[in-house]
């Protein structure tokens, strides 16, 4: 067991290890690294590159002041008159990405710096050199590390092309001139010797009379835009330069009203975790004073499903006036087992995002912070849904400044439903009996306490129509021998057909969680498939364990016990007669190998 | 004992009925009695089927080639390689030398097959500008190698790649001797490159093959295959899979391999035949049925071939007849994900191998498996059955 971890732990250390691991010169905290000198078999750079990249145009470039940048970068990326450095102020960024690069300058460009230095760097790149939260809105999925099947709609030929080896999120994450884009694709190809062919699509082989390849990327010489004889690459950091350029409206706007935000005081807190349900409580936001737009928080949070209570502590960081990264911290040694990734609204009264754990991020809240005053905020319910023609149906309301002597006449979900009994109340949670008449009409409703009203909390229905089961499309990891496992969490969720009695049409009612039953069946997607004895297991709550990593012998093809499974839930509505037909529905299952080159970045909520 | 007296009681019961002749009842004792004294396995009942006599070779994980007896299916030797994980293997025409691209692409070395040593490494990367040899083409008397190259030069903030390059390289004196000109201008990625069995003539494969001398490598002739016939429909040819050409129970300057066509009136795509004469600019192609996704290899006696079909759990053999022009069998067997396909050097097996530590052995006639062979890593180059004799 503890070598296993020992991996596990050996594993993670491994991915941070380029900047946590560079060498340690005395470090404080105010005395940067000199500047580091360029590596010895590099050549200067070609002036005429400089001129050109200067020159495209004249007022393309950000300029870069800040000394630690200066210092950290400088021996390479040389400062034009205009303090234009070379590469770094023609492209703006995530502070992830900017995480990923300089990661890349000290593992494969031999840059020293401490993690200090780094952390400094990141930090001052994505304020001076970031996105806009417009921009960067459509891209949080990446930071936050949601595994959701993105497809870039504009090109999916790029789409392929980029994402047969990471994220369309990391490259809708960046902004760039031309020439930063060619670059970009230029370093792909030095450093990657299969991406010119089939196996990345970057070029299409040839003319006849030396064989021609096809790769991923679409030809480049024919099909959609016949007649267009660029190669993929080429066509590529086109569409990059022209869709995502390094200056914007956007940018320009922002860039002059980014300011450190405040955000110190109390904050209601929302969440939901799939599987285990809604989650309330507060948190306090403090500032920081030894870091540049750092913070501290303190909360404590109830799983309303349970009843399980917890507290947590974290320190986080503000990048470019809206990106929130933060991690846990409740002890001083703890090493920041969650993760928080988050975006702070223009309003300042809101902040939207994600907390994340696990070897590959896979456990996470949809955390949701309104700003407190004095007034009374509704966060929401412990249920989802109320039937109707049913008396004294127990509901849990979750906020802050909540009434401490709520009387009924304080509480309104709406026409046909009426508070019957206030069973308890105190400033953080209501606990109500409400009677729903028979004629009430179904749909969400709205619930207002002491004028504080909560949009769509709970919603109306007569009978369930069918389950649904979320995700869609999951995905396990084997682990356990070598890497650690990446679990699935599955959830059945209600839902009524609403009005229209139809299923799958937009006015659907989600009625919440459900408690089915598990099944996992096979995905016959070959004739012999026996995936199913080997993936792993699905447990009573929908979590599904995948087995271990590594070869199988008692498999044929000593193959690993990788495949792809339907995860089934059934479900019997409560009230239902025995002879009853359960409600079935079913969700596709990937158990694939481990990752076993986790490039992810880490240290942006340090 | 007991099982003594019972085999002396049923013997004299057989020969008084007049059953069992003397002969015959010699033999029945024979495999009765064995059959007593120890198991006697099916397999062992059937004679085993060999795949001849040749010799195997095949570069795998971490820095070696094993060398296998296809006899006795055991490994005789290893070639230990100083360049690393091989991951393209070219075997010379007269045999007696692998040119061996490492991982990186960036190292060649070359390894004397009696040997078994390594005459000789290099490499074109010089300091910061790396040169990556996407493949390689020994001349026939190993003085020099045509080279396709691209270039990686690593600057002090980017990093600039330069075009698809030609090369001649000098084996021995380790310069690049010329670059040769793209016919057409137009650059390549790949190149199906063959010498004339004379060395005289180069040969740029593909649906246009392009002829090249040897002297100076200006372009001589050109050969368009893609239109063989008016009103056949445009043609597209096949050469090389895995890690490129390998047409060693070919005749020397010929090479077979199949094609598709697409016919100009119903638009169906056809797969057919080749056997292209190089030397005589002569082609001899007959269509054989629908298009799928079968990659080819030529068996010895040159008039059979055998074709493995791979998509989504549908793993096919095919056997063609070349001389009555049909694919004689299909049949599925159960193949791995990724695979490649080797006749043995006398007809008898199929090999399997590719993306594992295994070749996989199949009886040609019937398509049954019969064994494995595993090897102590996993392949990474192309796999060599070199018979005792050519073919």
């Amino acid at each position: 067991m503890h070598t296993r971890l020992a991996w596990i732990v050996s594993g993670l250390a491994l991915s941070v290890l380029p900047l946590v691991a560079a060498p340690q010169p005395p470090t404080t905290t105010t005395a940067p690294l000199v500047a580091q000198p360029p590596p010895p078999t590099t050549t200067a750079p070609a002036p005429e590159q400089n001129r050109r990249a200067a020159t495209e145009n004249p007022d393309e470039g950000i300029p870069v002041t800040d000394p630690d940048v200066r210092r950290a970068c400088g021996g390479c990326h040389v400062a034009d008159d205009k303090n234009r450095m070379t590469r770094i102020s023609y492209r703006r960024a995530t502070p992830e990405n900017w995480e990923l690069t300089i990661r890349r300058m000290i593992s494969l460009n031999h840059a020293v710096l401490t993690p200090e230095v780094a952390r400094k760097v990141i930090k001052s790149l994505s304020d001076s050199n970031g996105l806009a939260p417009e921009e960067a809105r459509p891209a949080m999925f990446e930071p936050e590390r949601r595994l959701i099947d993105y497809t870039y709609a504009a090109d999916k030929d790029l789409n392929t092309l980029c994402s047969g080896c990471h994220s369309m999120g990391r490259v809708i994450s960046e902004r760039r001139t031309k020439d930063e884009w060619v670059g970009l694709m230029t370093m792909h190809r030095y450093f990657y010797p299969g991406i010119d062919g089939a196996s990345g699509g970057f070029r299409q082989g040839g003319p006849p009379g030396g064989g021609r390849g096809r790769g991923r990327g679409g030809d480049g010489r024919g099909g959609e835009g016949r007649g267009d004889t660029r190669q993929p690459y080429e066509k590529a950091q086109e569409h990059f330069a022209t869709t995502f350029p390094l200056t914007s409206p956007e940018w320009a706007a922002w860039s002059a009203a980014m300011r450190t935000p405040r955000l110190a005081g109390r904050w209601a807190f929302a969440g939901y975790q799939r599987g285990k349900g809604p989650i309330y409580g507060e948190l306090t936001i403090a500032d920081r004073s030894d870091v540049p737009d750092g913070f501290t928080t303190d909360g404590k949070f109830t799983y309303t499903k349970t009843g399980e209570t917890f507290t947590r502590k974290s320190r986080a960081i503000v990048y470019t006036g809206f990106q929130w990264r933060g991690r846990s911290a409740d002890a001083p040694d703890d090493p920041g087992t969650w993760r928080e990734v988050a975006f702070i609204e223009r309003n300042g009264q809101e902040i939207k995002g994600r907390w994340f754990t696990g070897p590959y991020d896979e456990t996470g809240i949809d955390v949701t912070l309104r700003r407190l005053a004095s007034d009374p905020v509704v966060s929401g319910t412990d249920v989802m849904s109320l039937k109707a023609s049913a008396s004294g149906q127990r509901v849990r309301i979750y906020g802050a400044n909540l009434p401490a002597r709520a009387a009924a006449t304080d509480i309104d979900f709406g026409q046909g439903v009426k508070v019957a009994r206030v069973v308890t109340s105190a400033s953080d949670v209501l606990t109500v009996d409400v009677d729903v008449a028979a004629d009430a009409r179904i749909g969400p409703r709205d619930l207002s306490v002491g004028g504080s009203t909560k949009s769509s909390a709970l919603a109306i229905y007569t009978k369930i129509d069918g389950i649904r089961v979320e995700p869609q499309a999951g995905m396990a990891r084997l682990g356990g021998a070598a890497y650690p496992k990446r679990t699935e969490q599955f959830e059945a969720r209600a839902f009524s057909n609403g009005p229209d009695g139809k299923a799958n049409t937009p006015d659907d009612i989600d009625l919440g969680l459900v408690n089915p039953l598990w099944t996992v069946e096979e995905y016959t997607a070959t004739f012999r498939d026996d995936d199913i004895r080997f993936v792993g297991q699905l447990n009573e709550s929908g979590l599904f364990m995948p087995n271990i990593d590594g070869p199988n012998p008692n498999r044929s093809g000593n193959r690993n016990n990788v495949g792809d499974v339907w995860v089934v839930a059934s479900y019997l509505p409560p009230g239902s007669e025995p002879s009853t037909k359960p409600l079935r529905a079913r969700a596709h299952l990937l158990v694939t190998v481990p990752l076993y080159l986790d490039w992810s970045y880490r240290e942006v909520g340090r | 004992m007991r099982r003594a007296v019972i085999l002396a009681l049923v013997v004299f019961l057989y020969v008084g009925s007049g059953f069992l002749s003397a002969g015959a009842l010699a033999k029945a004792v024979s495999r009765t009695y064995i059959g007593f004294g120890r198991t006697v396995g099916a397999q062992q009942q059937q004679p085993r089927i060999s795949g001849g006599n040749g010799t195997f070779y095949i570069g795998g994980y971490p820095n070696l080639i094993w060398i296998l007896d296809e006899a006795t299916e055991k490994v005789s030797g290893t070639i230990q390689l100083k360049t690393g994980i091989p991951r393209r293997l070219t075997l010379s025409r007269d045999r007696s030398r692998f040119y061996i691209i490492d991982a990186g692409q960036e190292k060649v070395e070359v390894v004397d097959v009696a040997s078994k040593t390594t005459l000789d490494t290099f490499t074109l990367t010089e300091g910061t500008n790396r040169i990556r040899i996407n493949s390689l083409e020994p001349d026939p008397t190993h003085s020099y190698a045509i080279l396709l190259t691209r270039s990686g030069t690593k600057l002090r903030d980017r990093v600039e790649v330069g075009p698809a390059t030609l090369q001649q390289y000098d084996l021995k004196a380790h310069k690049v001797m010329r670059t040769i000109p793209w016919p057409d201008g137009e650059e390549r990625d790949n190149a199906n490159l063959m010498f004339s069995p004379d060395g005289k003539l180069l040969y740029f494969l593909g649906n246009e093959i392009l002829i090249f001398e040897t002297e100076k490598f200006t372009q001589v002739d050109k050969w368009d295959l893609s239109n063989l016939e008016e009103g056949l429909g445009q043609v597209s040819i096949s050469f090389g899979g895995f890690a490129g050409l390998d047409n060693t129970y070919d005749e020397p300057g010929f090479v077979t391999t199949t094609l598709t066509v697409e016919d100009p009136v119903q638009h169906r795509r056809m797969m057919g035949i080749a056997r292209i004469n190089l030397a005589k600019k002569d082609l001899e192609f007959y269509t054989i049925g629908p298009s799928a996704p079968v990659s080819f290899a030529l068996a010895p006696d040159r008039k059979h071939g055998y074709g493995l079909e791979s998509s989504i759990d549908r793993y096919q053999f095919w056997t063609f007849d070349l001389d009555q022009r049909r694919v004689t069998t299909r049949a599925e067997f159960a193949g791995r994900p990724r695979m490649s396909l080797k006749t043995s050097s006398n007809g008898r097996l199929l090999y399997i191998y590719n993306a594992g530590n295994t070749i996989d052995m199949y009886d040609s006639s019937t398509y049954k498996y019969l064994r494995s062979i595993t090897l102590d890593g996993d392949v990474t180059t192309q796999f060599y059955v070199v018979p005792r004799a050519r073919p």
